[in-house]
């Protein structure tokens, strides 16, 4: 992310959708390779949201957050192991965790989630629904696409 | 020239209901294209295609969309005056029959022309006592049977006069293509009219008050039955909980169509609307129609829209809107967001952006393969001011509606239920409070509160809801911590009410849907029946303490 100013008026970030996707792929990918585990084939369903602010206030350019999850199959048992292993790994990369917890392996509901203080995004990384899986999930900040036209045509 | 009589014994149904057939194929017809135009045409080209041809074609198509709606009402309506036509004249054929036999049967004569008569007096006959006063029976009988024979046919005539009044009011200019907008509105005049006209204003349709006896009634009809109501009876069908949603929300994007086409043809002056109402009830249900066609080409049910409730006129204008993401018939887990104060008919696309949102949060957090419907529930008549908002009558008044609507979400989801959740945000929590402490509650497993003002009750075990499953979410700066313990309840995240603070890092009494906060990580857990982030209950002395 080019811009790292994160003062309420500051000029939002330009990514495009595509580009976007990419970036919250490629977080996941690292957080599961560092974490030890592999992300599932399970199609991904992607959100992106209008930008709206607190008042419901919209502006015109189609910026946009990306809400992106991946799962991966972990031990319920292994579940503490994975959100200690990615709460140093972030920590470590300057990232503020927001939320941490662990819980017994019988009633897994660990979680930690973390934002990174430039770019913005939201990391969260918790137990499912008590499958023996977990969901790694980025939410972006408010992005702004590309001023270029577009062309296409069905 | 056959007379009345020979015409009405005549009479085969079966040539009108034929052709009767015939027009409700070609509603279907018109009902299945404009789906498949919208959900496999329009609605993935809005997706994709720009420029100077699709600024041409969007309303062209809008148009075609708008022609087959015109077409399946129509048609719909067509086809029940058929039928209706041809039941009453053949009822009354066979009355006209009955009548003659039992004419004959008793000794009476009946003539080409319906005429009853007694056979000639036999001269033998006219000084014999019984005879005579067998004369005398027939007589009396004569005319009992000819005034059986006149009503027969009276009957018949009405119920044809009836059909021609109605087949009348239906003419082909309708689709007249100089005629910009109107014509969807139309159809639903016409549908009223040709009911009244035909005395089916008293169709039978439940009352709406118990959603099982709805559902069964609609399990009861046959496909026809089903497609004509939804055509003709669009706005009763639209408001029945415990119907299909799938119904409802076919029923509700009719009526859609017919209230902005009528904003759209006609004028402030001519509705009995200043010009800003006209103005912000046209563009709020054309915002409602743009998001619901947003996901007219959803791959499956779990991204599509739902209209579960329309009616811009309700609550002395403010409107009411019921919208879903995702079927809540089928969903595991479904929950109802509940808006407060200030919500009125053109805050609901943004509802509808927020429901979307939960949705997608919810569905990271479930069981692999389960599904998750959110409902954005704009079901009562929300407070325009933090200053009535003081005042508890609208929470009360919407309470019975809301536990009718949960009872439907159960009655039309049937086993294994769904897990069902409250998000109630601002005056909505009281409003959901009040709904729960009472009369068997909103049958929630989970109950969420968002700058909640008070739940109109005085601690969570008044709830119906387990206070092991109410979360209270409450922004360190949201105003709402200023008006606790007045009129509408104590606040519900001061200790000693019970439930569970969440993890809010968002500010503001309207930032609890900030797409990077824990606050919205943490609703999406709750609809995935997840246990939250937890904070301890505070105290409003010694602040945060742990409960």
């Amino acid at each position: 992310m080019a811009n790292t100013d994160s003062g309420k008026d500051a000029p939002l970030p330009v990514k495009s959708r595509d580009d976007a996707l990419s970036w919250a792929q490629q977080i996941t990918e690292h957080l599961a390779q560092s974490a030890g585990i592999t992300i599932n084939a399970e199609p991904v369903d992607p959100l992106f949201s209008p930008c709206v602010g607190k008042k419901g206030e919209s502006a015109p350019d189609d910026r946009y957050t990306l809400f992106y999850a991946v799962h991966s199959y972990v031990p319920n048992a292994q579940h503490n192991e994975v959100v200690r292993k990615v709460r140093d790994l972030l920590t470590g990369e300057g990232l503020k965790i927001s939320a941490y917890q662990e819980t017994p392996a019988s009633e897994p509901n660990s979680t930690v989630i973390a934002r990174h203080p430039g770019s913005r995004y939201v990391v969260d990384v918790s137990s499912t629904a008590g499958d023996n899986r977990m969901v790694l999930g980025i939410t972006t900040p408010c992005l702004k696409p590309p001023t270029e036209p577009t062309t296409a045509t069905p | 020239m056959s007379n009345p009589y020979e015409l009405l014994l005549k009479f085969d149904p079966q040539g009108l209901r034929e052709v009767a057939r015939k027009w409700k194929a070609l509603a279907h017809t018109a009902e299945t294209v404009g789906s498949r135009h919208r959900n496999q045409v329009n609605g993935p080209l809005h997706q994709q295609w720009e420029g100077a041809d699709a600024r041409v074609a969007f309303p062209f198509m809008a148009r075609t969309e708008q022609q087959l709606d015109v077409v399946r009402v129509e048609a719909e309506t067509v086809a029940l005056t058929l039928n209706t036509v041809a039941d009453r004249i053949y009822q009354a054929q066979t009355n006209l029959t009955n009548a003659v036999h039992r004419a004959q049967d008793s000794g009476l004569t009946v003539s080409a022309d319906g005429r009853v008569d007694l056979t000639p007096e036999l001269p033998e006959d006219r000084n014999d006592p019984d005879a005579q006063s067998a004369r005398r029976t027939l007589m009396g009988l004569k005319a009992g049977y000819q005034s059986r024979i006149d009503q027969a046919l009276k009957d018949a005539q009405a119920a044809s006069d009836q059909g021609n009044t109605a087949l009348g009011r239906l003419g082909g200019d309708i689709l007249d293509d100089r005629r910009a907008n109107g014509a969807v509105a139309e159809t639903r005049t016409d549908a009223a009219d040709v009911m009244k006209d035909l005395g089916l204003a008293e169709s039978y349709i439940p009352d709406g008050k118990d959603p099982q006896k709805n559902a069964e009634w609609w399990k009861g009809l046959t496909p026809d039955q089903q497609e004509t109501y939804l055509a003709l009876d669009a706005v009763r069908i639209g408001n029945l909980d415990g119907l299909p949603a799938t119904a409802r929300d076919e029923a509700n994007r009719l009526v859609l169509d017919q209230k902005l086409d009528a904003l759209q043809a006609g004028s402030p002056a001519s509705l009995g609307l200043d010009q800003a109402t006209y103005d912000k009830r046209k563009a709020a249900l054309a915002e409602i129609k743009k998001k619901l066609e947003d996901t007219a080409d959803a791959k499956d049910e779990n991204h599509q829209m739902f209209l579960l409730g329309i009616d811009p006129e309700a609550y002395g204008g403010d409107g009411r809107a019921i919208v879903s993401t995702g079927n809540p018939d089928k969903a595991t887990h479904t929950s109802v967001f509940v808006p407060g104060t200030n919500t009125e008919l053109p805050g609901v696309p943004g509802q509808i952006d927020h429901i979307r949102k939960l949705q997608r949060y919810a569905s990271a957090s479930t069981k692999e393969g389960e599904t998750v419907a959110v409902i954005s529930y704009l079901g009562y008549d929300t407070p325009e001011s933090i200053t009535k908002a003081a005042n508890p009558m609208r929470g009360l008044d919407a309470a019975d509606d809301m536990r009718r609507f949960s009872d439907g979400l159960r009655v039309a989801h049937g086993e294994p239920r769904t897990h069902l959740s409250y998000i109630a945000h601002s005056y909505g929590s009281f409003a959901v409070g009040v709904a729960d402490s009472e009369k068997g509650g909103l049958q929630a497993d989970d109950i969420v509160t968002l700058g909640s003002p008070g739940m109109g009750v005085l601690t969570a075990d008044q709830l119906t809801v387990s206070p092991d499953h109410l979360w209270i979410g409450e922004a360190t700066d949201d105003a709402t911590r200023l008006v606790g313990g007045f009129s509408l309840g104590p606040s519900p995240h001061i200790v000693g009410f019970g439930g569970h603070n969440i993890n809010i890092d968002t500010s503001g009494h309207g930032g609890y849907w900030a797409d990077d906060s824990q606050s919205v990580i943490n609703q999406g857990k709750i609809i995935a029946g997840r246990k939250p982030a937890t904070t301890p209950k505070e105290d409003p002395l010694w602040g945060s303490i742990p409960h």
